[in-house]
């Protein structure tokens, strides 16, 4: 296998801060909360009653508006982000003569269609694709085609395994990130009974507020980001727009609870250093984190305790904010969603604020960007995504000069 | 922005070892039984509530993985660098309607705490990862029917690089397809199936089945059935004439199962 480095050419995005780049981007950095009340269903007997939804997914361009239509909302945010990212990195017209692979994070795929009766759970099944497989197939791809879940860490997972596909040179072109749209009765009330969502119905902007003394749990989002990935040489070669190189992976098991974070930091340290060894970077090279923190009141404190450990001295210096306060938890696809924010971060040389952080909570002592983004020069990007089942994960992305 | 042209890079073959396996089939009842029986590795009892919520297919699962490493001996043996993935088949779907019933009735306050944690497509990685004290990557892959080749394509992959010393893949699924009803009702079960590989990088002095994944398959191959590659390894450890075999993964990707000796 080589270690050729593979770069990110495209980019499609379905996220409560809007569905194109430049709209996320001028959100995120204006600190906009995408959060709301959720009017989708009834949420009256809900003990979390709020949300950050995405607006109606728009229909890629060369694509019948009518079929788009009909299809169900996670087929077309799936649709929308893998389209729109192959457009993005000029590969739309082309994408049927040559290898296009397909990794997407989706943990809630099949509970999403039997609760939304997609497919109905009462009917046989035996013959269904995933939504990962069917989106392969609308778009004419000669695949591998794979659905995956590390819960909150898959969009880590689906980068990786990519990249690996692409240096094994089982594919020219790969289309790697997550979609979720997880905002249903039952996993809201699922999460809410969990008691691992904040209460603060009544002021939803409010409510996620990552590394403050006053989080009370995550707010959950949905949406999806998918990245074309491909070979250096290949897109240097097409004089491709690289958004940056996928620099390094790390994962990580902490092998303790199905829910709780691990009280021992190791296996997530691991994870960060792993990741960071894959890129051949030192801890202080890093330019930025986008911490994982979900506001709540463990998870944060634990995961401020990995980045002192791993960055040492340089924590003191080094921005690191959280973007769940704007677009809430996005669940499978939150870690595709915060490699979107990396980039933004050094496409613009600014970092993403962390919003509500009015009160740091003393245990979380990091160099915070507290409600206001931050002319920064940002290079060298680390995103951590640790999800249920133990997952810990960070991906290092460094911009291409 | 030139249109891409493919590139001719090597295309890498991933040959491996089948270390351990076992492949099993339980009835509900003997699923019921599991349930309640404590499990333990390296002489570290897991607590009785381990798989008090977990789904069928993750008790098939984790018991399958045991019953691989009883066969090996490998019981103090330590996986903490190793990985699993897991590829159940419709994972959740009773449960999932059972909870759909109960928030029809309850609403909100009717919904378990257990349902997304346990009836989630990582639910098996995570289980067999908790319980092996196995601190490489854990996730879920597919979770729909016909599983095992999204399962196989990743495994190359997780193993390509020889950095992981094993990986777990372990299939799960139904005899037959467990639908249930509208009415409220629900079939009896068909068994639980489960598969468990412990794929390790080649040693050359060891001999025994093999995978090989690669690229470039011929159009007339046939794709890789769910639980066939358990089924011959089991076959390779019962006879001398097992079948070697060569399936589809993806449009241009293969799997050989080598039974050499």
């Amino acid at each position: 296998m080589t270690s050729a480095p593979v770069w990110i050419t495209g980019i499609g995005a379905a996220t409560p801060l809007g569905h194109t780049v430049s709209q996320i981007a001028d959100n995120l950095l204006a600190g906009v909360c995408g959060i709301r009340r959720i009017t989708a269903f009834d949420v009256a007997d809900h003990p979390a009653q709020i949300a950050a939804t995405i607006d109606p997914v728009p229909c890629p361009a060369d694509w019948d508006e009518t079929d788009f239509a009909q299809l169900p909302r996670l087929d077309q945010a799936a649709l929308w982000c893998t389209a729109s990212a192959l457009q993005d990195a000029g590969h739309w017209s082309a994408r049927r003569q040559v290898r296009v692979g397909i990794v997407l994070g989706s943990a809630a795929e099949w509970s999403w269609r039997w609760e939304n009766d997609v497919g109905s759970i009462y009917r046989p099944h035996s013959q269904l694709d995933t939504v990962t497989q069917q989106t392969c197939k609308r778009l004419g791809l000669s695949g591998p085609a794979v659905s995956m879940s590390a819960a909150c860490a898959s969009g880590n997972y689906a980068i990786a395994v990519a990249r690996r596909w692409l240096q094994m040179g089982w594919v020219d072109v790969c289309l790697a990130g997550a979609c979720d749209l997880a905002i249903t009765p039952l996993t809201l009330a699922g999460f809410a009974n969990l008691r691992a969502l904040s209460r603060r119905n009544d002021d939803p902007q409010a409510a996620s507020r990552p590394f403050d003394q006053d989080r009370d749990g995550f707010v959950m989002g949905e949406g999806g980001t998918v990245f074309v990935l491909e070979r250096a040489e290949q897109a240097r070669r097409r004089g491709a727009r690289a958004y940056a190189e996928v620099a390094g992976c790390g994962a990580s098991s902490d092998a303790y609870h199905m829910v709780i974070p691990s009280p021992h930091p190791e296996p997530a340290i691991a994870a960060m250093r792993q990741a960071l060894g894959d890129a051949r970077l030192d801890p202080s090279d890093v330019d930025y984190v986008n911490a994982h923190a979900t506001s709540t009141p463990v998870g944060d404190q634990a995961e401020a305790k990995v980045l002192e450990t791993v960055f040492g001295s340089h924590i003191e210096k080094m921005p690191v904010s959280s973007t769940k306060g704007m677009t809430g938890h996005l669940l499978t696809a939150a870690a595709a969603v915060e490699a979107l924010a990396c980039i933004i971060a050094m496409d613009r040389q600014t970092v993403p604020p962390t919003i509500n952080l009015h009160k740091p909570d003393p245990e979380c002592r990091l160099r915070h960007v507290p409600n206001q983004a931050e002319s920064h020069r940002v290079r060298i990007a680390a995103s951590n995504s640790f999800g249920f089942g133990g997952s810990n994960t960070c991906l290092v992305l460094r911009a291409v000069a | 922005m030139e249109t891409l042209q493919t590139t001719p890079i090597a295309q890498m073959t991933v040959r491996c070892q089948i270390a351990a396996h076992a492949l099993l089939r339980a009835p509900a009842d003997v699923i019921a039984q599991w349930r309640r029986q404590p499990i333990e590795h390296d002489g570290e009892k897991m607590s009785a509530s381990f798989l008090k919520h977990a789904e069928d297919q993750t008790v098939a699962g984790v018991t399958a993985v045991l019953q691989a490493c009883a066969q090996q001996e490998w019981r103090h043996r330590s996986f903490a660098e190793w990985g699993v993935i897991a590829a159940p088949n419709l994972f959740g779907r009773i449960n999932n309607d059972r909870a759909i019933n109960q928030y029809r009735k309850e609403g909100a306050w009717g919904i378990s705490p257990h349902l997304i944690p346990q009836q989630s497509l990582h639910a098996l990685s995570g289980s067999v990862s908790q319980f092996l004290k196995l601190h490489g990557p854990n996730f879920g892959v597919s979770g729909g029917p016909n599983a095992g080749p999204d399962a196989m394509l990743i495994a190359a992959a997780m193993l390509a690089d020889g950095a992981l010393p094993g990986l777990w893949v372990v299939l799960t699924g139904h005899e037959s397809e467990w639908i249930p009803q509208a009415d409220g009702s629900l079939p009896p079960a068909p068994a639980c199936l489960a598969a468990a590989l412990a794929l390790t990088p080649p040693d050359r002095d060891e001999t025994g089945p093999h995978v090989v994944f690669g690229h470039a398959a011929p159009a007339d191959l046939a794709i890789l059935p769910d639980f066939h590659l358990a089924l011959f390894a089991e076959e390779w450890q019962t006879s001398t004439s097992a079948r070697a075999g060569r399936w589809r993964l993806s449009d241009t990707l293969w799997i050989d199962f080598d039974s050499e000796r």
